[in-house]
């Protein structure tokens, strides 16, 4: 056994704060046997505007704030879509949505791009899980699917579903298309005229017997006939972790905190009597004109159900600190959008560039990271993949609309110009003739709505001194909105051009 | 008397079924029309051919059900009532009930309203379907009128039936391959 002289452990004490000081910066593994498991949690329309994590005044993320004491936690993070299939595809694929074209609702990804996507890019060293309880998210995972080691169904996990497309699984979106959203879609009348029949007495007849212990009326559900319980479905996902093998890359899409809003009972009477209420803020002309005391109750509802997923988040949180997975483990949590609850709108179903629908939480916790990072410049959710792709060693494509993540190789960057964009009254092979674009610069924002009515507008706002977006600036300060204006025009026309 | 007595002949059973045909596969196809314009958006052609691929394989077996459902009707009650009147009543016994769930379909979308309500209007539905097919049997004029209307109806299956069965193919090759 070698002794340490005396010479010796003076060189070690000198470079021991130097050792520290690198220890906080995350640096990725190389790849090989040390490459990183990798889990990218997605909590769909969560709003980062919603979460106390990021100011709110109702405490609705305390878990999320347990995370980001040993994360980078991005507090301007936008994301590139405004509702699911544009935003997930951006942030698997790093492109924004008029390139990679998933603009419809229930889109797909162009195919030129279609193999650029996080999973394959990721390649077969790494085992590659996708799990989409949203369906739009789903499709995705469906095109993607040659680059997925485990592609778990979309009812996974659940009390009771009805999928039909999971019955054909060589053949996914084709059957989901002509099933799930069409033959059976529940939230019209069946297209299948005795088969629609037999399957809605069914299902009625199954969604008797669930439970709703714990619940006023119904237990959490989506738009597809799947019905779930939060705890089982994190309980599932933390039991799949421990089935990946080393290194993994997983995609966890969750359906909540998305509407129907159903915190259980624990939680719906939470914010009810509190006396807080945002700022009142005119509704805008392609809004649903919805009244004050609908969104406020909508609000309220969803404030209760983020706080509730929260809370079964923080179950989950638990499971990956205690099976030490969390210390081998980058984990990613994030949003694929917001949700908006103001100008007569509740929802995100509509063609606003506002920040709550835009806002998505990140943060990024890296293997036995024990202190919290902060950052502040403008990032966008098509930085993700080239950030897990250079935390996984592999090379980041030019093609790449995204940056390097400040706290991972990227630098802090207010100058550069991110964008978001909503297009889906048009077509997506077409050129992008109805659209709403959100440009984001120095703090401005700049939003473009082109197509809805006779004439286009925009709108400048100066996040800074006016984070609620209430003073439109855009003929106070020309030569802000000009120079923007330019840009993004430029920028929309260059890409908005049919494919 | 034996089963086979009370099955209708082929030449009975394509009239009945032309008639489930157009009301099972038109169902279907009138949707699909209203949703062409939004597939239209984001799906190629190709996609949205195999799409409808699912939906006339799918109309195939339900039409076939509802045959079924038919023939089995035919072998409860006496020959006399319905073998003997097969077009007609057969006809008009399934264009009743399947216009009936047509306009249930229509009016209620939710789970629920399908285990609740509909049990309590399938009597409704039953006794219409009960009263028209018998008067399909009984006033002659309505018989010949049910039976020249389906009758060139089976016109119809010379398009669906090759198209169902094509649609088949192609999904038994996407989910095999």
């Amino acid at each position: 056994m070698t002794r340490l002289s005396r010479r010796d452990f003076l060189k070690l004490a000198a470079m021991a704060p130097a050792a520290l000081a690198f220890s906080q910066t995350i640096m990725p593994s190389p790849l090989g046997t040390d490459s990183p498991n990798i889990i990218v949690l997605v909590f769909d329309a969560m709003s980062a505007d919603n979460l106390s994590l990021y100011g709110y005044p109702r405490k609705t993320s305390p878990n999320f704030e347990r995370l980001a004491q040993r994360s980078t936690v991005y507090h301007s993070h936008y994301s590139a879509g405004s509702f699911t299939t544009s935003g997930t595809a951006s942030l698997l694929t790093g492109l924004y949505p008029w390139t990679h074209r998933a603009i419809s609702i229930n889109g797909q990804v162009a195919p030129a791009f279609a193999q650029k996507n996080i999973f394959s890019l990721f390649g077969k060293s790494y085992d590659r899980a996708g799990f989409g309880q949203n369906f739009l998210a789903e499709l995705l995972l469906s095109e993607f699917r040659s680059g997925l080691d485990v592609h778990l169904s979309p009812a996974a996990f659940s009390v009771r579903q009805q999928v039909a497309g999971t019955f054909f699984e060589n053949d996914t979106p084709a059957s989901y298309y002509a099933f799930d959203d069409f033959l059976f879609r529940s939230s019209s009348s069946p297209r299948s005229l005795i088969f629609g029949l037999i399957e809605r007495a069914l299902f009625g007849f199954r969604l008797k017997s669930i439970s709703t212990v714990g619940y006023s009326d119904n237990i959490p559900h989506t738009d597809y006939k799947i019905y779930y319980r939060l705890e089982d479905v994190f309980r599932g996902l933390m039991s799949q972790v421990n089935q990946f093998r080393r290194p993994f890359l997983a995609y966890f899409h969750l359906w909540s905190p998305h509407a129907p809003y159903i915190p259980s009972k624990q939680f719906e009477q939470l914010y009810k009597k509190d006396k807080w209420a945002p700022p009142k803020k005119p509704n805008h002309p392609l809004g649903d004109q919805v009244s004050f005391g609908i969104v406020q109750y909508q609000r309220q509802q969803y404030d209760a159900y983020v706080t509730n997923v929260d809370w079964e988040f923080g179950h989950f949180l638990d499971a990956l600190e205690t099976s030490g997975e969390l210390d081998r483990t980058y984990l990613v949590v994030t949003s694929d959008h917001g949700e908006m609850f103001e100008r007569g709108v509740f929802g995100h179903d509509n063609p606003l560039m506002y920040d709550p629908i835009l806002h998505s939480p990140l943060l990024i916790s890296a293997p036995e990271q024990n202190s919290r990072s902060d950052i502040y410049s403008q990032t966008n959710s098509v930085d993700v993949l080239p950030t897990l792709l250079k935390i996984a060693g592999r090379d980041v494509s030019a093609w790449c609309a995204g940056r390097l993540l400040p706290g991972f190789g990227g630098v802090e960057d207010d100058s550069r110009s991110t964008f978001s964009m909503d297009a889906k009254p048009g077509s997506s092979f077409g050129r992008l003739s109805v659209a709403s674009v959100a440009m984001r610069k120095n703090g401005y924002k700049l939003i473009y709505y082109k197509g809805y009515t006779g004439t286009d507008w925009f709108e400048l706002y100066n996040l800074h001194d006016d984070p609620e977006e209430l003073t439109n600036l855009f003929n106070k300060d020309v030569s802000m909105s000009n120079a923007m204006k330019d840009e993004l025009l430029t920028t929309f026309n260059q890409n908005s051009g049919p494919l | 008397m034996s089963i086979k007595n009370k099955l209708p002949s082929l030449a009975q059973v394509y009239p009945v079924y032309a008639i489930i045909v157009i009301l099972t596969y038109g169902w279907t196809i009138y949707w699909a029309l209203w949703k062409l314009p939004s597939w239209l958006d984001f799906l190629p052609l190709g996609e949205i051919g195999v799409i409808f691929c699912y939906l006339v394989a799918t109309n195939f077996f339900e039409s076939l059900l509802a045959l079924f459902g038919v023939i089995i009707v035919s072998l409860v009650l006496p020959r006399k009532w319905f073998r003997e009147v097969f077009v007609s009543r057969g006809s008009v016994l399934a264009a009743s009930i399947l216009i009936s769930i047509m306009i249930f379909e229509y009016h209620f979308d939710k789970p629920s309203d399908y285990f609740y309500k509909f049990p309590s209007y399938l009597p409704l539905i039953l006794l219409i379907a009960g009263v028209l097919t018998f008067l399909a049997g009984w006033i002659r004029m309505i018989r010949k009128a049910v039976e020249v209307f389906a009758e060139n109806a089976v016109i119809f299956l010379f398009i669906s039936l090759p198209l169902s069965l094509l649609s088949l193919i192609v999904v038994i090759v996407r989910n095999i391959i």
